[in-house]
């Protein structure tokens, strides 16, 4: 469970702020250090006032650019936690897939048995996970909402700039309400009083779709290198959302969107700004900023922006001393062994051979392809941080046949309720530095270039029917070959190219939904039998593919329906 | 009551403690000028004075705890079912039973100094809070909690009411070493900040 310090997450707004102050403003550094050192220092005198409240009034403020970024700030500092976490999309977006995995391992991570439901997509409105993700999401857009209505009176260049960047910001997060959970209530206006009813999932779209055609012109079109705009919405961000939001117009309204998809792409692609980092791994780096493939990210830190827990959520409690953490890890997140069997397969992924740990209950080393992304995993034996001693486990299992020694194998020997310590192929996309207090200060990509070029290939495969387009087979191989160092494939096909997809972007919190693109979400995997047929959710699809309204919020409003086979 | 406060203030004699007693009506008119912050500064120099110790936080939790008393309280609980994993984990939540007019939950986390807690950051919110449901803003929430704060804590020093007239209402509350702070933080959290002034006093003077 998460153990780590709430005043920051209260903090956080000021924290992100601070943050962008600190991109945008580095001569301006001094004043707001100044700022925070008042914001910290002075509690017997009850200045802690400062601390409790994040209001804004539109009269006393929006005097300088840095008071319009502390406020906005507050819209993007509520992502803290939703890419990268236990608590929110991620998990609603893997862990129901046959990527990622959260095995109950004797007494931990039962939690009510929800982790369980999520993978054997028995999700229902009282669970914790679809819940706390709408909250968060709607969090977001009461901010965007609140924000909005002390700028739209202030009436300045300035403002409207800022007020056009919320509104983007606010259209992402229904786009991600859109995905999750379909029929979501539109709230724009933040002094409305009235309960509202759903709106259906076109509508949802429709809204999406135009006020972010509406802010592109309007934002700026800036790269990864421009620290102005780093860790917020510009033009290519919103055309990514475009792009996201045209892959999945059949999912999301019943009507294809092909070419709206490739020319939203292309505005990304053509821009000249981004491109394929030579290494696959410098993409996740502790010091990962200069990556050309950011379109768009979210600006961790372990200390004062917290909320990437990627070594909290997957370690072993031992890896402490792997990784000389400050805290102890919480032995969850893992991945599924054919998920991991698609990277070492030569029969799926055909390249270089060597020796790799293999899926056999002990792990041991077999012939297997040696795929760069494969640094998605931590597997095999695991050492003290002097990298040679061995680890021990003294709690192991006792039919565990790698002992004490620490060992994560990719086999996982059941999903519950006795799942070995030591067992499952970890998640190591995002460099685990040594040091660590559980949390990362590696910055998480929500949107990347890599798949932007892989939703152009797709877009472009899928408006000809033709998973062998030369557009489609050239992307996929210049991906696989610059960023895996694997052999180029000489055709495609629809199962190909989303394992391809997957092994690109595992763990980036876009599986669940590719799943459902490619028609595989109700499938049976391990852990996960074929879902019932059904076409009770909007445009007939299987209800599992949207996310139950949460019981609470259907209880505090009546207007609210519940989605349909909930 | 208020001649045992004023004997606990170093350096008052016993017999200048009677005599200040008989001073009290003054200092009763005096009190009536008094802005709630200047009850407030009073009541933390006198709380202080009597070098009275309250430690009690919440379920099981107090000030002086170290990490490891901490860590092993939240999982005993966790595993009962009470405790789980808070906001983008990175708090402790704990879905409150009962006591609010709505269902509603507090995630909180520790602060340490030199291996014990020495504050204490709570924040409660609506389960069914949404931006349309303006009947759980933080504003309804912040009396409710307030209450609740009572319950939990009936003895000691009332809540002093504060208000600001950009940042609206918080109430204070110190007793012994113990404050705690209740406020909105936006239109959906109260925050609840317990410190542990004797520490914040040594901070100070270091």
């Amino acid at each position: 469970m998460g153990m780590d310090s709430l005043i920051y997450a209260w903090r956080k707004h000021s924290i992100l702020t601070k943050k962008i102050m600190y991109i945008k403003y580095k001569t301006k550094l001094a004043s707001v250090v100044a700022a925070g050192a008042l914001i910290l220092g002075s509690c017997t005198d009850l200045d802690e006032t400062k601390l409790l409240y994040d209001q804004v009034t539109a009269d006393k403020f929006y005097g300088t650019d840095l008071e319009y970024l502390s406020a906005v700030g507050a819209a993007y500092a509520n992502l803290f936690g939703s890419f990268g976490s236990a608590d929110n999309i991620m998990p609603l977006q893997e862990v129901s897939t046959d990527e990622m995995v959260v095995p109950t391992r004797g007494p931990d991570w039962g939690d009510g048995g929800h982790w369980v439901r999520l993978q054997t997509h028995k999700y229902n409105s009282q669970d914790a996970r679809p819940a706390t993700t709408w909250d968060k999401l709607y969090a977001g857009v009461n901010i965007c909402n609140r924000v909005l209505a002390t700028l739209e009176p202030v009436g300045t260049e300035a403002s409207k700039a800022y007020i056009t960047e919320l509104k983007a910001l606010r259209a992402i997060y229904y786009l991600w309400l859109l995905d999750l959970f379909g029929n979501v209530p539109l709230s724009t206006d933040f002094t409305d009083v009235n309960p509202p009813a759903n709106n259906t999932r076109k509508e949802v779209y429709d809204f999406v779709e135009k006020e972010l055609i509406a802010a592109a012109p309007l934002l700026p079109k800036t790269g990864p290198a421009d620290e102005v705009t780093y860790g917020r919405v510009n033009y290519y961000t919103v055309h990514t959302a475009l792009a996201k939001l045209y892959l999945n117009a059949k999912i999301y309204t019943g009507t294809t969107q092909w070419d709206k998809a490739i020319a939203a792409c292309d505005e990304v692609i053509n821009s000249g700004k981004y491109n394929l980092m030579a290494s696959y791994r410098d993409n996740f780096v502790k010091n990962n900023k200069g990556s050309t493939e950011s379109i768009w990210v979210i600006p961790y830190d372990e200390i004062n922006a917290r909320g990437h827990t990627i070594p909290h959520i997957t370690l072993h409690m031992e890896s402490q001393k792997t990784y000389n953490m400050s805290a102890q890890p919480w032995n969850g997140f893992a991945t599924i062994e054919e998920f991991y069997e698609s990277y070492i397969d030569p029969a799926q992924n055909p390249g270089p051979q060597g020796t790799v740990i293999g899926t056999s209950p002990a792990g041991d080393p077999t012939t297997g392809t040696l795929d760069k992304r494969l640094s998605n995993f931590i597997v095999g034996q695991q050492y003290l941080s002097d990298g040679t001693t061995l680890l021990l486990d003294n709690g192991f299992d006792a039919t565990d046949p790698n002992g004490a020694p620490l060992y994560f194998t990719p086999y996982i020997n059941q999903l519950l309720p006795n799942a070995w310590r030591q067992s499952g192929a970890r998640i190591g996309k995002w460099e685990i530095y040594k040091g660590n207090n559980g949390q990362l200060s590696n910055d998480y990509q929500i949107f990347r270039y890599a798949d932007v070029l892989l939703m152009k290939a797709e877009a472009v495969a899928r408006k000809s029917n033709n998973w062998n387009e030369p557009e489609t087979l050239t992307i996929v191989n210049q991906i696989r070959t610059q960023h895996g160092g694997v052999d180029p494939f000489a055709t495609l096909t629809a199962d190909t190219f989303l394992a391809e997809r997957g092994r690109e972007m595992f763990a980036e919190s876009v599986r669940r939904t590719d799943l459902i693109r490619f028609e595989k979400y109700n499938n049976a995997w391990r852990f996960h039998e074929a879902d019932p047929v059904d076409k009770l959710g909007p445009n007939e699809i299987n209800h599992l593919n949207i996310y139950p309204i949460p019981a609470v919020q259907i209880n505090a409003n009546k207007n609210l329906k519940q989605n349909p086979g909930y | 009551m208020r001649t045992r406060i004023l004997n606990r203030i170093p350096g008052i004699e016993k017999k200048w403690g009677s005599a200040l007693a008989s001073m009290l009506p003054l200092f009763f008119l005096i009190a009536c000028q008094q802005t709630p912050y200047d009850k407030y500064q009073s009541l933390v120099q006198v709380e202080l004075a009597s070098s009275h110790r309250v430690d009690s936080l919440f379920l099981g939790i107090s000030l002086g705890m170290t990490p490891r008393d901490f860590y092993l309280h939240c999982w005993d609980m966790n595993k009962k079912g009470l405790f789980t994993d808070g906001e983008s984990n990175t708090a402790v939540t704990y879905k409150l039973p009962q006591g609010l007019k709505f269902p509603a939950s507090m995630n909180f986390y520790p602060e340490f100094s030199d291996g014990r807690i020495s504050r204490m950051g709570v924040s409660f919110r609506y389960d069914g809070w949404a931006p349309w449901n303006k009947h759980m803003n933080s504003d309804s929430l912040r009396e409710d909690v307030k209450h609740l704060l009572q319950e939990w804590y009936p003895k000691g020093n009332p809540f002093i009411r504060m208000e600001d007239k950009e940042r609206g209402v918080i109430y204070v509350k110190v007793d012994g070493n113990r404050r705690m702070i209740v406020g909105c933080y936006d239109n959906v959290y109260v925050k609840v900040v317990y410190t542990d002034l004797s520490v914040e006093k040594e901070l100070n003077i270091n």
